[in-house]
């Protein structure tokens, strides 16, 4: 798309002959600037003071990038809409120059913005209230049989944001170690009785290559928790990981916050942000 | 048994209010431009898109006033360009009645006859009206019903040529007269009316229906206009964050009369947190690559450090703690608006003030503390206006005034009582959350016109 900004170039060029550089600039603009205006796909008149056409444009690079690829292959996957506020976040915490203080303050942000996103796929119930001017407001009341589970140890980290937001909510956890080349083995597992009753939070801030967490939503399904019941929060996905859970848990929905370009040969993701479990818990040196 | 009945009175009469809720708001797009610009191509691309839609396409050139006999007999002498021509005031009453929500009726123009026949075509009323001819945007008025203006710019090389096509391989005429008239008319009104009408553009489109770039861009925008609350359809800087059950779960709890305090502070809490992160997502930025403990480049932004936070008190201080969570020692200021004043400090020069208010009643007190600080040199532009609710008087009342500040709130609300008191609402904010006494009578006698205004701010 070729956008022309018809004002902005008029005042550099009006700008420019106040200064004495008439015999330079006007022709500049009159041989280049001017007629490469045909070119344009649309003509911003008035420059930056246009709002109608800046939000009009805004909203289509936002629509045109808009969704992840991936979004579109599994509609169960969402990506929290970004803001520059988020990617600076991002910036932050995959820094490897970053103090661990930092670290944690950014991580935890962004965790509870996950978190808050993934508790809106919850299910609820139509509910009128009145308010104190006594008026009557139609809301809904949000459903209440809820537990997370976290994967240990990098999980864990995802459990403040969750109990701040939910009161009280119960915390399961999975451990899975990987044994050797042959795969993923389940060590530990720890999960309220009732689990099957309920809607389930699964935490784990990095998808890479998906083995582990297919291990802990492969124990869940096992337990009676229905596969649309499973809502996997994820700080930051590898594509491999999604393929590899979409594909297996097709009505199980992952809420992710980015989707990184790839895996490394070492199973990591790239760009990453490292062993997120040592980064937040300071265990690395 | 009183209290009860007061109550439901009350409700009643509040039903009422919202009874009278305006309808939907249209959304309405001018298309201009020169004679055979391509106009009509461009609004059937427009419309041909918008198939889900419920679009109207409504021409200026049905609003041509019928020739006189006198008129008639020189036909060659009448100019159909001149904005004389349109009964721009028919026009006018009829955009204002659709965008009431009213179905009304247009005329018919015959060009062979030269005469109107009136009411000819019914128009129901409609989500995206579409007022297309070559003097739309000629008029002040007719401009201001517009929510967005396109101007559709073709060569008047090609304008001619395709002129000269229409008229005498579909209308069966003279080419000499069509250039005659080109030239007596068409072309001196041109650059009398229509091409100085250009200047009032949002967009200016150029080649016409050839442009698909353009026309996709304008769609898009007019389905997520089409997706938004009305406010945000006139006011583009207003923005209400990401509706999910759990927002509308959490302002069921913290709106309901009954909730306990401490329910209400926990959600209000939660609720305000995501408006500072929304807010937080309209600051400036600057790109910035770094290198991850994998060793990998990554290309991220840094955002603007130079901030503050302004709590409008009482209420407004609820909101300061989620802003300090987000944004570790940021300095806030404090404004006062309310019977006796003290004298002001002096303001920080920062690049982004927040002003923190978590609700937006009738924009009184919005419009005198923004005031404030315009005249303590911060610049509109850098204000970022954060609410939870939002009442559509206020919005009027704070963008109208300030076009160019943002303001982020969760939920826009239905109206507003007679005391100015947002409904459906959540009752006093402050006393709910700081949970001191409230008497919802007593408050209303008290909420007396707020005067002048106390200050203190970061240095």
């Amino acid at each position: 798309m070729v956008i022309y900004f018809y004002t902005r170039v008029f005042c550099v060029y009006v700008k420019a002959t106040t200064l004495g550089y008439a015999k330079f600039v006007k022709p500049a603009f009159d041989d280049f600037v001017h007629p490469s205006k045909k070119y344009a796909d649309v003509i911003i008149p008035r420059g930056g003071d246009n709002h109608v056409a800046i939000d009009l444009i805004v909203q289509h690079i936002h629509t045109k990038l808009g969704q992840h690829d991936l979004c579109k292959i599994y509609p169960n996957v969402y990506v929290i809409q970004s803001t520059f506020q988020i990617r600076g976040m991002h910036t932050l915490i995959r820094d490897k120059e970053i103090s661990k203080h930092d670290f944690v303050f950014y991580s935890d942000r962004l965790i509870r913005l996950v978190v808050e996103h993934g508790l809106g796929h919850l299910p609820f119930t139509e509910k009128q209230i009145v308010t104190p001017t006594a008026s009557l407001y139609t809301g809904v009341d949000f459903c209440k049989k809820l537990c997370g589970v976290s994967i240990v140890r990098s999980g864990e980290s995802m459990e403040n944001a969750l109990r701040a937001c939910c009161k009280g909510i119960k915390i399961g956890k999975i451990l899975i170690h990987r044994d050797g080349d042959n795969g993923k083995q389940l060590i530990y597992e720890k999960l309220p009785k009732d689990i099957s009753e309920r809607h389930v939070l699964l935490l784990d801030p990095v998808l890479a290559t998906g083995n582990s967490a297919n291990q802990a939503i492969e124990l869940l399904i096992q337990k009676g928790v229905p596969e649309s019941h499973i809502i996997f929060l994820n700080l930051i996905s590898a594509p491999e990981g999604i393929h590899c859970v979409s594909k297996r848990f097709p009505s199980l929905k992952i809420v992710t916050s980015e989707i990184d370009v790839a895996l490394n040969e070492e199973f990591r993701v790239i760009p990453g942000l490292g062993e997120f479990g040592d980064r937040y818990f300071g265990t690395d040196d | 048994m009183d209290s009860v009945f007061e109550l439901t009175t009350k409700m009643k009469q509040n039903f009422a209010v919202h009874s009278k809720m305006p309808p939907k708001q249209p959304f309405v797009i001018g298309v201009a431009g020169g004679t055979a610009s391509g106009k009509t191509t461009v609004c059937n691309m427009i419309i041909s898109q918008l198939h889900d839609q419920r679009v109207v396409l409504v021409n200026q050139d049905s609003f041509y006033h019928s020739l006189k006999d006198e008129q008639l007999r020189n036909v060659h002498e009448y100019n159909f360009d001149h904005p004389d021509a349109f009964n721009t005031e028919l026009l006018l009453s009829c955009m204002e009645r659709l965008k009431q929500g009213h179905a009304v009726s247009i005329p018919h123009y015959d060009f062979k006859t030269h005469k109107s026949t009136e009411g000819a075509r019914q128009i129901k009323p409609s989500d995206v009206f579409i007022l297309e001819g070559i003097l739309v945007l000629h008029d002040c008025r007719v401009r201001e019903l517009m929510n967005m203006k396109i101007f559709v710019d073709t060569d008047s090389d090609m304008r001619l040529a395709r002129r000269i096509q229409r008229d005498t391989v579909e209308r069966g005429r003279d080419i000499q007269n069509v250039l005659d008239q080109y030239a007596r008319f068409v072309k001196p009104s041109f650059e009398e009316f229509i091409l100085p009408s250009k200047k009032h553009a949002d967009i200016i489109i150029p080649r016409g229906g050839d442009n698909d770039v353009a026309i996709d861009l304008i769609v898009q925008h007019i389905l997520t206009k089409l997706g938004q609350h009305d406010l945000c359809k006139i006011y583009s800087n207003v923005f209400v964050i990401f509706s999910t059950f759990q927002l509308r779960g959490m302002h069921t709890l913290i709106r309901d009369a009954k909730t306990k305090k401490h329910d209400f502070v926990f959600y209000a809490d939660r609720l305000i947190r995501l408006v500072v992160e929304h807010g937080l997502g309209h600051l400036p930025f600057t790109e910035k690559q770094v290198i991850t403990p994998t060793g990998s480049v990554y290309t991220g932004v840094v955002f603007c450090k130079r901030l503050c936070g302004v709590s409008i008190i009482r209420s407004g201080e609820s909101m300061e703690n989620a802003l300090r969570a987000c944004c570790k020692g940021i300095k806030i200021g404090k404004i006062l608006i309310h019977g006796e004043g003290i004298n002001g400090r002096q303001i920080s020069q920062a690049a982004m003030c927040y002003c923190l208010t978590p609700i937006l009643a009738s924009g009184n007190s919005a419009v005198k503390a923004i005031s404030l600080l315009l005249s303590k040199g911060v610049p509109e532009s850098n204000i970022i206006f954060l609410n939870l609710i939002a009442a559509p008087q206020g919005i009027h009342a704070v963008c109208k005034k300030f076009p160019k500040l943002k303001i982020v709130t969760s939920e826009i609300d239905a109206s507003l009582d007679e005391h100015d008191r947002v409904l459906p609402g959540m009752g006093e904010f402050g006393d709910r959350y700081f949970g001191t006494e409230y008497n919802y009578n007593t408050t209303l006698k008290s909420q007396s016109s707020s005067q002048s205004i106390s200050f203190g701010t970061p240095k």
